[in-house]
Parts: structure tokens; sequence; C-alpha cells
């Protein structure tokens, strides 16, 4: 019944377990299943396992496909393609910071967490800038990057700072992963991770120890007039802007200050002010490179336990057990992780501190 | 007509919170507003999909319209408006940006 192959998988399998090995399995796994679904699709000539083949064939490894297009600003997306992978400079800034910027953003994923692309299938990365008139805004839409141009008082173009950059492409991999919903706790958790892999993207292409990086988010975005060094400032949340016409960077540092609000889905670019808190005092804690250590659990937890609905005090227990994993169980490192959110107000262990501060579950 | 605009979220969640008087505001602009909110019909629940996927660092809007004694409400984000009620949003943001300036 079961004809061997000389890879030793039986190509009597059900394609859809290859596929499930393919989409889910390690390295050695997925080449295995990739040859199998290959050989026994051909086999049995049908064309719609070769399609699926086809789309599984992931990128090679490592192998980055960036794809800029111009909004001319305009609402229709993507708009006209301006510079793909490998294309020579263009003459318009934006898009070469875009392609500039995603591809250090890939290198970092790579590199540092051996990940390929947003999807870890090496997914073609494709930004739009120039998107509308004036407009103040980067986002991901669910498939791509979005740049504004910044009103130019207020805002410059959002594709001048690489934190921006990492910050969108993360909120990719984000949904890939643990799909956080964009709304209060989980929310805030989604900017979080967009905020810390976002500041470890520009200090990795810094070659910055953690003690020498400025742990700002949208450094260098402001316009000329406005008071105020950067959006967000991981290491002083609370802190990165006060300005007569903008106000106070509204960030608390602390879970007593979690602000309960319906504006921003719940507060999520204000609350993840104290999870971004923890992280660098986590880094600063550990010392080195803050993707070495930190990054890592930080990954891991995003990647292996985050869930949709996941709460503060969860994700704070989730990375003191990953640290037990990766370091010991009892290890400084993970001694470090349950100092560090107790910082914020946050004790690893329990989830009573989100019930009283106003979280929803 | 009086709208009153917030606009909240987005990567930078900067606020933007205006009241605009469409007698205060220069004929032409007056003009230009009418004719956006006739083509986007910002109370017509079919210009809104319904259920769209939530895009992140996307703006999140609270409008109240008064015109003629009557007051109406929307809530919604960018990813969910059609690109006549972003054309709109578009309009009252510079209009709140203004006085944001003039602060
Ligand atoms: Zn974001």
């Amino acid at each position: 019944m079961c004809k061997e192959l000389s890879h030793g998988i039986c190509y009597i399998i059900p394609p859809h377990v290859h596929e499930n090995i393919a989409r889910n399995g390690n390295d050695k796994q997925k080449e295995r299943a990739y040859q199998a679904l290959n050989v026994s699709a051909h086999m049995r000539g049908q064309r719609e396992i070769l399609n699926t083949f086809a789309m599984l064939a992931t990128t090679p490894t490592g192998v980055k496909r960036r794809t800029i297009y111009n909004a001319q600003n305009g609402l229709t997306l993507p708009g006209k393609l301006v510079r793909g992978e490998g294309d020579k400079k263009s003459s318009d800034t934006a898009v070469n910071e875009a392609y500039d910027g995603s591809g250090k953003t890939y290198d970092f994923y790579f590199k540092v967490f051996n990940r390929n692309s947003i999807d870890d299938r090496g997914l073609r990365l494709d930004s739009s800038v120039h998107y509308r008139r004036n407009f103040n805004n980067a986002f991901w839409n669910g498939q791509q990057m979005v740049y504004g141009d910044g009103d130019g008082q207020i805002f410059q173009r959002f594709t001048k700072s690489l934190d921006v950059i990492g910050h969108e492409l993360t909120h990719g991999v984000t949904q890939y992963e643990a799909g956080l919903v964009y709304q209060d706790q989980p929310g805030a958790l989604n900017e979080h991770f967009s905020d810390v892999f976002g500041s470890l993207v520009k200090q990795y292409a810094k070659n910055q120890k953690a003690k020498q990086a400025d742990w700002l988010i949208g450094e260098g975005i402001f316009g000329p007039n406005i008071q105020g060094v950067a959006l967000r400032s991981m290491k002083n949340p609370g802190t990165a802007y006060n300005d007569p016409v903008l106000g106070k960077d509204p960030q608390p540092a602390h879970m007593s200050k979690f602000v309960n609000t319906t504006a921003d889905f719940g507060g999520v670019h204000i609350n993840s002010g104290i999870p971004n808190k923890a992280f660098y005092e986590l880094a600063i804690a550990l010392g080195g490179s803050a993707w070495e250590k930190a990054g890592l659990i930080w990954y891991r937890t995003l990647v292996d336990k985050v869930q949709p609905n996941t709460q503060f005090a969860e994700c704070a227990a989730m990375t003191s057990e990953v640290a037990g994993t990766l370091y010991g169980v009892g290890s400084a490192e993970q001694k470090a992780v349950k100092a560090a959110w107790a910082v914020v107000g946050i004790t690893v262990g329990t989830t009573a501190v989100a019930a009283a501060a106003g979280g929803r579950r | 007509m009086r709208i009153s605009f917030e606009r909240t979220g987005g990567f930078a969640n900067i606020p933007l919170r205006a009241e605009i008087d469409s007698a205060q505001l220069p004929h032409e602009r007056a003009q230009e507003l009418e004719k956006l909110i006739e083509r986007a019909r910002p109370f017509d629940q079919q210009t809104q999909s319904q259920g769209a996927p939530p895009v992140a660092d996307d703006f999140q809007y609270d409008v109240t319209i008064n015109d003629a004694g009557q007051t109406e409400t929307i809530g919604t984000t960018d990813a969910a408006a059609s690109d006549d009620l972003k054309l709109l949003f578009d309009f009252l943001g510079e209009e709140a940006l203004q006085k944001l300036k003039q602060r």
C-alpha cells in the first residue's frame, strides 16, 4: 500500500498532511514535505496539488522581496509600482526610505530570530508611500504598509524614522503569530510589541547596546517647531513631547496610571507605555544588546504564547515562563523579567492587578 | 451647520478635536463641505463596511453633525469608511488642524 520514496516519506500520505508539515514543520521536515508533495503531485498529475505546492514554496530563507508603490496622494492602494527588489535607487526619498527600512527590518528578523519575513514564509514586503494628502499617519492594513507624507508642520513624512517602519512591519508579524485584538489591553500589547521590535530594528541597525539606545519611537518625524523629541519614549513613557499645540505625551509608566478611555481603540497607543517601560527595564538589567536576551524572550512569547485576548498580567506571566524555558527556572534572567514587570506594578503570577486597573476580560 | 469632530488613534495618536461651524467658514470652503457631505452621506450605514477587519494604527473618528435642529452622530474608522467619507474626514481634519495651530 505504502510506497516508500527515496526520502522516506510515503506518497500515499494525504497531501494535506504534507501541507501541514510544509506549513508548520521544522526546516528539515518542511523540505521533505515539499519534495513529497512535489513527487506525489507529479505522479498523480494533480494540478491543484502542484498549485498548492507552488503557493507553499516559500522564498528561499534570507532572501527578501520588497515592492514599493506610489499612491500619488490618492486613496487607492497599493498605487503605482515604483521600485522592486534589486531595482536601482529612486529619485524619491520616501520610496528609498521605505525600501531600505523594510530591508533592514527583514534583516533584523532573519538574522536575530531566523524569521523569514512577516509570515516566516518569505512574504513579499509591500509598502505604499504618498498616501492621501498631508496625511499624518502610517499604518499596516492587514496586507501592506502605508505611509503618509505628513502635513509638513506637525509631522514630516513617516518613512523618515526606521523604528516607524519596524513598528508597522511588526504589526504584520503579530497578525500572523498572536493575532492580538486591536482594542483595550490586547490592543495595547499589540502596540507594545510593535514599539519593542521597531526600536530593536533601529538598535540592531546601529549596533547599539541597550544602555546606548535612545528608546524613542518616531524620533525625527515631528515638524521643526514642535517641542518634542519623538512620539513615545520606552525609557520614560509620558516625556516624549510637551508642546503648546499638541499637548503632552499621555503615556503612563505604571499600572496605577492606567488610562480608561474609548478613544484610540481603548487607549492602545497610551497604555502601551506600561509594558514598554517593563521591557526597557529588563533590557537594561540584562545588559548587552537588547535583542540578544530581552528581545528573544519577547519574540518567543509573541510567537509561542500570546493569544488574541491576552491581557497585560497574562503577558507578563508568559514572558516569565519563556525566560524559564530559555534560561532556566529561577535563573537570573527569569528573576530580571519578574523584577521588570514589578517596576510597572505588575506582579507575575496574578491577574488581580489588571482587573483592579480596569482591564477588561 | 455645526460639526463636532474628533479623530484619535493613528500611529502618532495625537488627538484632533474641534467644533466646526460652516457659517464661520469662507464661502468656498463652506460650499465644498456641503458637497462633501452630500457625496459621503455620513449617516447612511451603507457607506461603512460592517465588520471590516481592524487595521493597526488606524484613525478612529467620532463626529456629530447638527443641521437645522437635527443631530446625528457617527463613530467609525478609516478602514470601515468609504472613499467619499474619507475625503470628508480629511476636510474636517484639515479644518481642525488649522484651529489647533491657531491656538
Ligand atoms: Zn502601531
